[in-house]
Formats: C-alpha cells, structure tokens, sequence
C-alpha cells in the first residue's frame, strides 16, 4: 500500500486579545469550509495536531497536494471570536520532527 | 531559506512602536525588502520608522502612491517624483489614467481598486502592459463585500496569467494583523489560477528586481536602459 503524503505546517496566530486554543482551532476549520467549501476540506484532510495559547503558534497536517489551499486558507483569516487576527505560516515540513526540531532544509540543486 | 519582499507597507509614519512590532514580524517570515509608502511632503527628512526596519535587517524602498484624476495629472507627477521614489504606484480607478499608466515606462506597478466602481483590468490593458499588476490582500481582509472582490481579483489574476502580464503580490499593511506571510500570499494567487512559479516570482524575484533596476536608474551611472556610464572624459589618464 502507499504511503501517504503528508505537510505539515508550523503556524502562528497573532491576536489582539488572549484566545483560546479552542477559538483558534474552530477559526481555522470555519475557514476552511468558506474558502474552500465542504468537498475541498474533505480533499485537504486538515487536522490540527496542535495549538498552543502561550505562544500563538500551532501544527496544521494536511495532504501534501493541498498544502497551497491551505495556506491561502490561512492567509485569508482576519478574526478570532471578532477579535482581529492573523495567521501565518511560520515554516512547512515533511515530517513533524523536523518542523519542530528547526532542521534546516536541504539546499536544492 | 528563501528571501520575500513586500512592496507595499503603509504604516503610520510617526508610529516607532508599530514599525517595530511590524519589522520583528517581517524579519520573522523572512522578509528583505518591504517598500514604504511615503507622501512627497514626508520624504525628508527621512522618517523615523525607517530606522526601525532597517535595524531589523529589512531593506526600505520607498513608494509613491499616485491617485490622478486625469491624464495629464498622472504625467506631471511622474515627470516631478518619479527620479525621487524606488517605487511608483498608480492608482488606476479612471479609464483615461489606466490607459497611460499601464504603457509608461516610468509607473511600476499599477493598481485596480475593488471597492468603487471604474476601470477594471481586461484583456486591452493587459496586452499593453508594462507595469506590474499589484494584488493586494488587504483588499480581500479588510472591508466588506468579500465575494464580489473575490470575483474580481480572481478575473484580474487570470487575465494576467493568461496574457503574462506580470503581478506582485503584498499586504498593504498598516499594522501587524493585516500582515501576512508572502509565501501565503503566493499560495493565494496560485489558487486564484496563477502558475506556482510565477506566485513565487511575484512575491520574491519581480519585486527585488524592481527595486535593483530603479535604484540603478536613480544612480548618476545609469543613463538609459541598457546604457551605463563608465567614466566621463575628464576621467581619462
């Protein structure tokens, strides 16, 4: 059987006024929905793997093929529960170890 | 790590606490050059969120945003600012202005707006057009209406991919929450049918090579396209 391909995002949320993980993971599944609607968010297969509150910064999953849409997904969010917000996506990686671990790319030739 | 440049900012040019949160911001999504938007009247001396950026390791061009109401108001301005400014903009809500402004070689970048009614994008300006079309998100983030500017900036995208006008892709930002990565801001105009090479080009190699060329062109060395001077005849031994 194949291997599924897979991205994953490392994102930070910038919001005016604390939030909670909650509130940012339901931002970002309502916006999927919008932009891209209920046929596109079952294609992309996002999951949220984790949010933190402290730092605003969260791991996004999602198929390798649909790692555009999700990132302009993200770009397109302005509000967190009506409080201004912004996502963005801070680096992308293959595997989880290496988005958190920092590794820094290969250069490409 | 690929370098972004964002050539249109538009903070307060007073507000030192806003540049710095905006420039940490910027430095973080590995932006290089950003191009600040700075009225003719404020341009020396030069204004004190610049220090800001450029303390953060980011490159300031500076921008003229134009809004003529005429032909003939456009090619006055140019003709006054344009040796001034790395990057000149024009607003082209008037079907006279766009006409001229897409042709000029001295405009940069050319600008529909969304949010009133005018000149839309097509087919004739793209075919003419030797400026870079400019996408701007916070068009899409900060005001109302958001399917009807979705539509149109969709059309407008296909219209340059289809005719190879070139496009830039920026934020327009004012402060921190309307930033946004430019690596996403290309995922957007990829997703609004640009090919991923040309977004990528759009928010990293057009810009910087904008800026390179006009601050060649602002240079005494360069006389013309193409034509640089070497040394003049009393340099001779």
């Amino acid at each position: 059987m194949n291997r599924r391909s897979r991205r994953y995002l490392l994102i930070r949320f910038l919001t005016k006024e604390a939030v909670s993980a909650k509130a940012l993971e339901q931002t970002v599944r309502r916006s999927v929905e919008e932009i891209v609607g209920k046929f596109g968010s079952a294609e992309m297969n996002m999951r949220v793997i984790d949010i933190q509150e402290t730092d605003g910064k969260g791991i996004l999953r999602c198929k390798s093929q649909r790692v555009e849409s999700l990132r302009a997904v993200l770009a397109l969010i302005t509000n967190v529960d009506g409080t201004p917000a912004a996502a963005m996506v801070l680096r992308s990686s293959g595997t989880i170890k290496a988005l958190k671990a920092g590794i820094p790319r290969r250069p490409r030739p | 790590m690929k370098a972004y440049a964002d050539l249109h900012l538009a903070p307060s040019l007073d507000d030192v606490a806003n540049a710095r949160s905006m420039a940490t911001l910027l430095a973080e999504l590995h932006t290089a050059l950003i191009g600040l938007a700075v009225p003719p009247q404020r341009l020396t001396p030069t204004p004190p969120i610049v220090e800001a950026f450029k303390s953060a390791g980011i490159d300031v061009a500076k921008r003229l945003n134009l809004k003529p109401r005429s032909r003939e108001e456009l090619l006055r301005s140019l003709r006054r600012f344009r040796s001034r400014y790395e990057i000149v903009a024009v607003d082209c809500g008037i079907a006279p202005v766009s006409r001229v402004a897409v042709r000029d070689r001295r405009v940069d970048i050319v600008y529909f707006p969304k949010h009133e009614h005018g000149t839309v994008f097509r087919g004739n300006l793209a075919r003419n057009c030797r400026a870079a079309l400019e996408f701007d998100i916070s068009e899409l983030t900060s005001r109302l209406g958001f399917e009807g500017r979705l539509h149109r900036m969709k059309r407008e995208i296909e219209i340059a991919a289809e005719l190879s006008a070139t496009v830039i892709g920026c934020t327009g930002a004012s402060n921190s929450f309307e930033l946004r990565s430019l690596r996403d801001i290309a995922a957007v105009l990829h997703l609004f049918g640009l090919p991923l090479t040309s977004a990528m080009r759009s928010v990293s190699e057009v810009p910087f090579d904008m800026v390179t060329r006009n601050r060649l062109r602002m240079g005494k060395t360069q006389l013309e396209d193409g034509v640089k001077l070497l040394r003049r005849p009393a340099d001779r031994e």
